[in-house]
């Protein structure tokens, strides 16, 4: 697993009940926690609030939908809260954000080597790193 | 809402799938990537 590199603990959030949480990580054998913030709570501590509708379905959707139809895969009609935005948080061993990306819309997601580049170069892994 | 990146993070406390709770200062001495889903559905 790529997060294995510096010691990197990953946690899944979800807005959905606790009955839907439970089932999607037994449907997916989910590796990580998932935490369920139903009351969003901390979705809005870290600004993940909803989006409009020109995030979800402007072209880059589009275009992120088109590229998974041509590499095969099958979409699946959406359910639930599609205005909730998503993100992605890094926090390192002090405390401190590394990465706070909001997601503008679905497709919006920063790729694993950029979060894992910001692990590498952050001046305490180094120091963990060389002593 | 302010980019939060150089910024202390803020606090948390909320439970897991499985009813055990997590918070901020659990994974202090470690990185944490918290992955903030859109819908499950």
């Amino acid at each position: 697993m790529k997060f294995v590199r510096g010691n990197v603990k990953i946690a899944v959030v979800t807005f959905e009940n606790d009955f839907f949480a439970r089932s999607y990580v037994e449907e997916t054998s989910l590796a990580w926690p998932l935490f369920v913030d139903h009351t969003r709570e901390t979705y809005r501590k870290y600004g993940m609030l909803s989006a409009s509708f020109w995030d979800i379905w402007g072209p880059k959707t589009w275009w992120a939908y088109l590229k998974e139809i041509v590499k095969g895969e099958k979409l699946r009609k959406s359910e639930g809260d599609i205005f909730q935005r998503g993100g992605d948080v890094l926090i390192d061993p002090d405390g401190i954000v590394v990465l706070h990306h909001i997601g503008v819309g679905p497709a919006d997601r920063p790729a694993v080597e950029t979060i894992l580049e910001k692990v590498d170069m952050s001046p305490r892994q180094r120091v963990d790193h060389h002593g | 809402m302010d980019n939060l990146t150089g910024k202390p993070a803020v606090p948390f406390m909320i439970q897991d799938s499985k009813g055990q709770s997590h918070g901020l200062e659990d994974y202090t001495g470690s990185w944490l990537l918290l992955v903030f889903h859109r819908h499950l559905g």
